[in-house]
């Protein structure tokens, strides 16, 4: 079994994972800590579920499971940020919002799985030209075996209009959309949405041990 | 008293339940060969084992009963099926079994021709109480059989020789099933459900020959806790639960008229009406409204919902994969990308306040 957990970092359900597989003295289980969440993990899941059908042993999976996360990442942008704030799901951005009031934060969730604040614009129809840029300066020039997810809280416009643009500019294994669920929902609030991209370059033949 | 010998007198109460201890024997020993070719409805693997425990409550209940008049057992078994009843494949059994007790209703003993008469009143009954028959099913294999078996009636009172010839009649229907239902055709098997139904039959035959019965397997430890059948019948849409209420009450409404308020909840509705025992099966995205709404008929004993689509997703990789893949619920993948990958999303829960809930279980994203 390969279990998939919300970023360590937002939540303790990893770490209540770990434990459990300890305490339980299971054998044969490889949990990863996806440092992401909604489509961070879905789209890791994703991937989980391609591997096992090719016949890879879960620790195997795993192990890829994490490189491509080490290469992966998301960008999130808020439209009230009361919620981040209040939900202490924003470590060192929460100094740094507290007088922007006007400004769209464009936040990013790092290697370790915490959410950072990378950008501000003014106004919100600069915020998807914003993160297209952004997005393009991780992706890099290089073609590159990508699929994103876009999540969304009640912007399912914003969120069909970032998904055309993904198509065009990357050429994407795919995009999904999703609205984002009830837990993350109450975290970034109504009119957020986010863009996670997962990189699978450089995938080994067959990962058996 | 002595029991009577097997063979060619008439049919009484201990016989006809010998009979089905019998039949509950020798398919619980074809229990898995039956659930291997279950195809239809849904391939979830598990005619075999729903038909087989249907049979044995069946077979429990006469054992409780001890010797009756042949009325009074054929009424304890139907009723028993009714309350027994798993899935699909058990609510039809059921619902043929209501005919047959009818047929045989007030009767001590029956000869050759009553027998055959009530078998197809048994399959006229599951005929009518099917919300959207199928052909190629066990109705068809009940029905076909019961009218070719007739005319043996007609030729001897021989209730052995009626008994060879509906199990000879049935198998000749049962091979026919793949040509009325494409999917069986694909699949190169015949009707699980129908072939329940044949052994069912053979074991009453195999009794009166005196052949052995193998004894049944032991059931799995997981048997317990399996979930009914998936009745997606040609699936109006893809409903999430599959649900079962038992109702008792004095006064129940019409198996009719339960069937048509139960279509404003969902689909594939099939119920049974057995003396002060009401059983609905349906499948829908509201089952505590079907709860709720149950309780203007009588006092509901019994009540579960199985999530199918979790189900189908442990089934649809179970054969191809040597590993799981679990995520949990805040991964936003849709229903339908997981069932399709086989992904299986546990919940993470939320609090609000003092109340928790379990994410995308008791919240849907719409919610917000």
């Amino acid at each position: 079994m390969v279990g998939i957990f919300v970023s360590a970092a937002l939540s303790g359900t990893f770490a209540s994972a770990q434990a459990a597989v300890h305490a339980a003295g299971l054998t044969g289980v490889s949990l990863v800590n996806s440092r992401s969440a909604s489509l961070g993990l879905g789209m890791l899941a994703l991937r989980a579920a391609e591997l096992a059908d090719d016949g890879w042993t879960a620790p195997a999976i795993a192990r890829e499971l994490e490189r491509i996360r080490d290469q992966s990442g998301a960008l999130l942008t808020v439209d009230r940020y009361e919620n981040l704030l209040r939900s202490g799901r924003v470590s060192r951005g929460k100094a740094w919002l507290g007088g922007l009031l006007d400004i769209k934060p464009v936040l990013e969730v790092d290697r370790t799985g915490r959410v950072v604040p990378v950008d501000r614009v003014r106004g919100a129809e600069q915020v998807v030209p914003r993160v297209l840029t952004l997005l393009e300066q991780r992706l890099g020039n290089r073609r590159r075996q990508v699929r994103f997810g876009v999540a969304h809280a009640e912007a399912p416009e914003t969120a069909e209009r970032v998904r055309t643009a993904l198509l065009a500019a990357f050429h994407p294994r795919e995009v999904l959309v999703a609205p984002a669920t009830a837990v993350l929902g109450t975290h970034v609030g109504e009119g957020a949405w986010a863009v996670f991209y997962q990189v699978e370059d450089g995938t080994p033949e067959r990962g058996d041990d | 008293m002595t029991a009577p010998a097997p063979g060619t007198g008439d049919r009484d109460g201990p016989r006809l339940a010998r009979g089905f201890h019998a039949a509950s024997d020798w398919v619980a020993a074809g229990r898995d060969e039956l659930n291997r070719i279950n195809v239809f409805p849904v391939p979830d693997g598990d005619t075999g084992t729903n038909f087989s425990l249907t049979l044995r409550a069946v077979a429990d209940a006469l054992q409780a009963l001890g010797p009756a008049s042949l009325g009074d057992t054929a009424s304890t078994a139907a009723r028993a099926a009714v309350l027994g009843a798993r899935g699909n494949s058990g609510m039809m059994l059921a619902h043929f079994l209501i005919g047959f007790a009818e047929g045989l209703e007030g009767r001590a003993t029956a000869g050759a021709r009553e027998v055959a008469a009530a078998v197809r009143r048994g399959a006229e009954a599951l005929e009518q109480a099917l919300d959207d028959p199928r052909e190629g099913t066990i109705l068809t294999v009940a029905r076909d059989a019961a009218l070719a078996a007739e005319r043996a009636a007609d030729d001897s009172p021989d209730i052995g020789h009626f008994l060879r010839r509906l199990h000879a009649e049935s198998e000749r229907v049962l091979a026919r099933t793949p040509e009325l239902m494409a999917v069986l055709k694909e699949a190169g098997v015949v009707d699980a459900g129908g072939k329940g139904f044949v052994r069912m039959i053979e074991g009453f035959v195999r009794v009166i020959n005196g052949d052995p019965i193998l004894p049944a397997q032991a059931p799995s430890p997981d048997e317990a806790i399996a979930p009914a059948a998936l009745v997606d019948i040609a699936a109006e849409r893809d409903f999430q639960y599959c649900t079962e209420v038992l109702v008792r009450g004095a006064g129940l409404p019409a198996a009719n008229d339960v069937r048509a308020a139960m279509h404003d909840f969902g689909g594939s509705v099939v119920v049974a009406v057995a003396g002060d025992v009401l059983k609905i099966h349906v499948h829908t995205d509201t089952p505590d409204a079907v709860f709720t709404f149950a309780e203007r008929w009588g006092t509901v004993t019994a009540r579960k919902a199985d999530d199918m689509r979790a189900q189908h997703r442990q089934l649809a990789h179970a054969e191809r994969r040597r590993v799981a893949i679990v995520v949990d619920s805040t991964n936003d993948l849709a229903d339908a990308a997981l069932d399709r990958h086989g992904i299986i999303a546990v919940p993470l829960q939320v609090m609000f306040g003092t109340e928790t809930f379990r994410d995308r279980v008791d919240l849907k994203p719409a919610e917000f």
